[in-house]
């Protein structure tokens, strides 16, 4: 990724965004990054954004990525992503050639968070929102480590393992 | 951190209050208020770094007593969190409409229900940090007493506060102003950012270490910029000169001859990065003015990164959607003016707004009031 990249992060909430453009500082060229929030906001507002933001992000080529991040809720990743997906048109649906990847933390992105401070976690519980949502920065920060020292993915929580390998397939692809 | 405004009979504000977070937006039409807020912390501040007295032109003249109403005594009150406490500052100006004239018939600092400071009828009452008694003296109404305490070991609290409120910056800038030159070093931005270049004379003799970040990030949003002179013009006289360099070739601009828009970048920038762990507290007026679109979030997501790490607090008052739509719901405080004249506060909730749509559409069509 040498060229200057545009990421959309269209996002439930704050600390998606935090969450998410501090994950990306960390993974990407510095200077070779510009991040962009569309607030959802919520569910919803990310389910009726999405098809639009995908077609814009087709259309920039390698110039633009799109992260949509959108928590679990309870209801399962697979379950998410369909809902997630249903309101698009068929043009409107992500392929795997295009720089986009659909994050969702189960239950929530606070698991994520927990489970990177050290916590051991589960998918059903609902961890606590943090203060502020810059204090997620500890928690990415360990995410690059582990990232960098190419730990097992079998032993991250299952939804942040396919967020990973998600992340990493854009990547690829934005060369 | 200012964490409760309470205003009366200032302008269009009638017991009004309103709460802020680390980052907030004020949202509202025109004569809601917004403007209003950020003049009376801009009065404060003033009256607190005892530059001014309370019947000035930008603290508390008689000018700025509610038109329909018919009281003559103004409050201010605020809760700012000090070094993990909060102090309750409090001040009522007594006016007398035919002369003009006006005197604070009462100014206090309280730490919960207990006194630090109080100045009633001209009366200076000082208190220890320990609230026990400590001396009086007299002083003269038409100022603020506060102002006049000198810091002493057992009055920290008190000088916490003061500290807190001579670093509020409250601007609305006007780049066309910008002086370039600076013949000496000014502690206050002035409320257009005119002082721009004394102003950062003065942060520049403060924190040097503090620069290399703010150019740094310079080089980010201006082409071909290399760093920032502070030039010899005159014996006292210093310019602001921005170097840059463009087709391998070098050279330098003042600030007045910066595009109207680039000397926005360099001052919207430096109020994030060169007040870094300082204590100032940022209201600022429309900072996006003159800004293009795709340089907007940038500087907010560096603002907001500040807000409540190196700044204590920033907030802002725009009607740009890309604001509204960067703080959203849960960062916005909505004034409206009501029936009676009134400006009330609230927050936007989220289901005013349909899923999907953006809140700076729904503030456009008059949906969101």
């Amino acid at each position: 990724m040498s060229r200057r990249v545009v990421w959309v992060v269209l996002c439930e909430d704050e600390q998606h965004y935090a969450f998410a453009r501090r994950f990306l500082a960390h993974m990407t060229q510095p200077g070779m990054r510009e991040c962009y929030k569309v607030l959802g906001p919520g569910h919803q507002g990310v389910r009726a954004k999405l098809g639009a933001e995908v077609l814009a992000i087709r259309r920039r080529g390698s110039m633009a990525a799109l992260l949509a991040i959108l928590d679990a809720d309870g209801h399962g990743v697979a379950a998410r992503r369909r809902y997630v997906l249903e309101l698009c048109r068929e043009e409107e649906i992500p392929r795997a050639d295009d720089p986009v990847a659909v994050l969702v933390p189960e239950r929530n992105i606070e698991t994520w968070i927990a489970w990177l401070g050290g916590a051991e976690v589960d998918a059903v519980t609902r961890y606590p929102k943090l203060r502020r949502e810059r204090d997620c920065e500890p928690a990415v920060k360990r995410l690059k480590e582990l990232c960098d020292a190419n730990k097992a993915l079998a032993e991250f929580p299952a939804s942040l393992a396919a967020a990973c390998e998600d992340f990493e397939r854009m990547r690829r692809l934005l060369g | 951190m200012l964490k409760r405004l309470f205003v009366d009979n200032y302008k269009c504000l009638v017991n009004f209050e309103v709460e802020f977070q680390e980052s907030s937006l004020l949202l509202g039409a025109n004569g809601s208020g917004k403007s209003s807020i950020l003049d009376i912390v801009f009065a404060l501040r003033l009256l607190l770094s005892g530059l001014a007295k309370v019947t000035d032109a930008e603290v508390f003249p008689t000018s700025t007593l509610t038109r329909w109403q018919q009281r003559t005594v103004q409050v201010v009150e605020l809760v700012a969190q000090i070094g993990g406490e909060p102090l309750t500052y409090r001040i009522e100006i007594e006016h007398e409409k035919p002369t003009r004239r006006a005197r604070l018939r009462h100014e206090s600092l309280h730490a919960g229900d207990r006194p630090l400071f109080t100045f009633l009828m001209g009366e200076v009452q000082l208190y220890k940090d320990d609230h026990k008694v400590g001396p009086t003296f007299h002083a003269d109404p038409a100022e603020s007493g506060l102002a006049r305490v000198a810091p002493v070991p057992d009055n920290r609290r008190l000088t916490a506060f003061l500290d807190w409120a001579r670093k509020i910056l409250v601007c609305g800038l006007y780049p066309r102003s910008f002086l370039a030159e600076a013949s000496s070093e000014d502690p206050l931005l002035g409320g257009d950012g005119r002082n721009f270049t004394a102003w950062y004379r003065h942060i520049f003799q403060e924190r040097q270490d503090l620069v290399p970040r703010y150019v740094e990030a310079m080089k980010k949003v201006l082409r071909g910029f290399e760093g920032i002179r502070l030039e010899r013009v005159g014996q006292e006289t210093r310019a602001f000169t921005a170097m840059f360099r463009e087709a391998g070739a070098a050279f330098s601009l003042g600030l007045d001859e910066l595009s109207d828009g680039q000397r926005a970048l360099v001052a919207i920038y430096a109020l994030v990065h060169v007040t870094a762990g300082q204590g100032y507290t940022l209201f600022l007026d429309e900072p996006e003015n003159y800004v293009t679109l795709a340089e907007i979030q940038p500087w907010l997501d560096a603002l907001t990164d500040a807000a409540g790490h190196t700044i204590p607090q920033a907030i802002l008052c725009s009607h740009h959607p890309e604001l509204i739509d960067y703080f959203g719901c849960s960062r916005s405080l909505l004034l409206a003016r009501e029936e009676s004249g009134f400006t009330r506060v609230r927050t936007v909730l989220p289901d005013e707004v349909t899923p999907g749509s953006r809140l700076s559409d729904f503030v456009a069509r008059g949906w969101v009031q």
